[in-house]
């Protein structure tokens, strides 16, 4: 398995609550895992997650690790992307190297 | 009960006696009274063995221009076959899972369109020194794809209580060297990322901790043991990059990767009501030449289908459309209904 790392960068707003979604496309099967800045631990589908305002997150590293199951037999490319409010961030994408097989992803998010 | 189903088996074979008598045999045959898999090369009355499936734009450029000719002029090749899916040779990454294996009627037809083209050559039947080339395009969807085996449930299920076992256990020694740059042994590394572990245990965010802490003991804490890593980068390296090569070998990830398989497998046992469109044509070329072309034939097919859900009986019911013109300018029409049952 590949594992697929990423190190974004993203502006934040003092006085805007973030929130984070974490999409897994191309009709594949993927879970997430990460832990916030609550110090909560969030496993599984990752659906508006606050994280935030922007004040109290910028200098602030967030570690999101998924994995992604290539379920679908039309395609053997996994995809990944993360919005944050109504940015995008990626999507990244990678083919599996075989069938049924699975890549992870290992994005860190600086918030600046 | 009974008499009912008799009297539908017996419009079916009455409506299947009327397809075989009723169209004119010499040009079409039963055959073609099935959806085709592939319009094009059915329509075209080929059987290629060699065929071109891209599954990105760039394999899809090199086949095309592979079969353009030399210097990418304009030939048409001889006996080349492309079959390919015009939704999945880019990425959605908006699509997910869930809308995947349950589309509306506008996704349906997208993700199912699958379009083929094949071409062929014969000499003229009139004049032998001239090869008459033919080009098939045909195109197939599925218009509604039915519901959904409830097998499915059960496989993502299995598939992400797997996924989130590797996960969990992962998770914790990649926080602790993201967070703590002073970590340069093994021990320390062990012993804080376990402490991270207890810690989200603590706080009941595992369904299952044990198995997660066996998949620490049994597989994470054995690769670390063989390690020559002493500076903190080294050790981010075999947590983000080496330990995951090993994952393909542990049993966790062989269950994730069989019930994948089963799962895309699933696309052959939905259930309930479904819609399949099916149409080709031949564009003929007689002289061989882009100047003078026609088209001899096309056909239309529709296949409404209902399966139980056990898939232990199925109807089908094929609406085809056929026109084909031969080079004398006698036009035949043919239409034809059929009724499939398998049990």
């Amino acid at each position: 398995m590949e594992n697929i790392i990423n190190d974004p960068t993203y502006t934040v707003q003092d006085g805007t609550i973030y929130s984070l979604t974490v999409i897994i496309g191309n009709g594949q099967l993927g879970s997430s895992a990460l832990k916030n800045f609550d110090g909560e631990y969030i496993h599984g589908a990752v659906n508006n997650v606050i994280l935030g305002d922007g004040k109290n997150i910028r200098g602030k590293n967030l570690l999101i690790t998924s994995m992604v199951t290539d379920a679908n037999s039309n395609t053997n490319t996994t995809v990944i992307s993360y919005k944050l409010n109504g940015d995008t961030i990626g999507p990244y994408s990678k083919d599996v190297d075989t069938d049924n097989s699975s890549i992870s992803y290992t994005t860190t998010i600086h918030f600046t | 009960m009974k008499n009912s189903l008799s009297i539908t088996v017996l419009c079916a074979i009455l409506l299947y006696s009327y397809n075989i008598f009723g169209q004119t045999t010499d040009d079409i045959g039963l055959s073609e009274l099935k959806t085709p898999s592939s319009p094009a090369f059915t329509i075209l009355g080929v059987q290629p063995t060699d065929i071109s499936r891209p599954k990105s734009y760039q394999a899809l450029e090199t086949s095309l221009f592979n079969a353009s000719g030399a210097g990418g002029s304009l030939v048409l090749p001889n006996s080349y076959a492309l079959e390919f899916s015009p939704f999945w040779i880019s990425n959605h990454p908006d699509l997910t899972f869930d809308n995947y294996v349950e589309p509306n009627i506008p996704n349906s037809i997208l993700q199912n369109l699958s379009i083929s083209i094949a071409t062929t050559e014969l000499k003229n039947t009139t004049d032998t020194s001239i090869v008459e080339r033919k080009i098939g395009f045909g195109l197939r969807t599925m218009i509604i794809s039915g519901s959904l085996p409830k097998e499915v449930k059960t496989l993502v299920s299995l598939i992400s209580v797997n996924q989130l076992l590797v996960l969990d256990a992962i998770s914790p020694f990649q926080f602790v060297l993201l967070n703590d740059p002073s970590i340069k042994t093994r021990e320390d590394l062990v012993t804080k990322a376990q402490a991270e572990f207890n810690s989200r245990k603590a706080a009941n965010s595992f369904t299952n901790p044990d198995s997660v802490q066996q998949v620490i003991n049994n597989f994470i804490k054995p690769f670390l043991v063989l390690s020559n890593a002493s500076m903190h980068n080294e050790w981010v390296n075999e947590i983000n990059v080496e330990i995951f090569k090993k994952l393909d070998d542990y049993k966790t990830t062989k269950e994730i990767n069989a019930a994948a398989q089963k799962l895309r497998e699933m696309n052959k046992d939905y259930y309930g009501f479904m819609l399949e469109f099916a149409g080709g044509l031949v564009l003929d070329f007689p002289i061989g030449t882009f100047d003078y072309s026609g088209i001899p034939k096309y056909g239309i097919w529709l296949t409404p289908t209902y399966r139980v859900e056990d898939r232990s009986f199925e109807a089908s019911l094929l609406f085809r459309l056929s026109e084909i013109t031969p080079h004398d300018s006698t036009t035949k029409d043919h239409s034809g209904r059929k009724i499939n049952f398998r049990k």
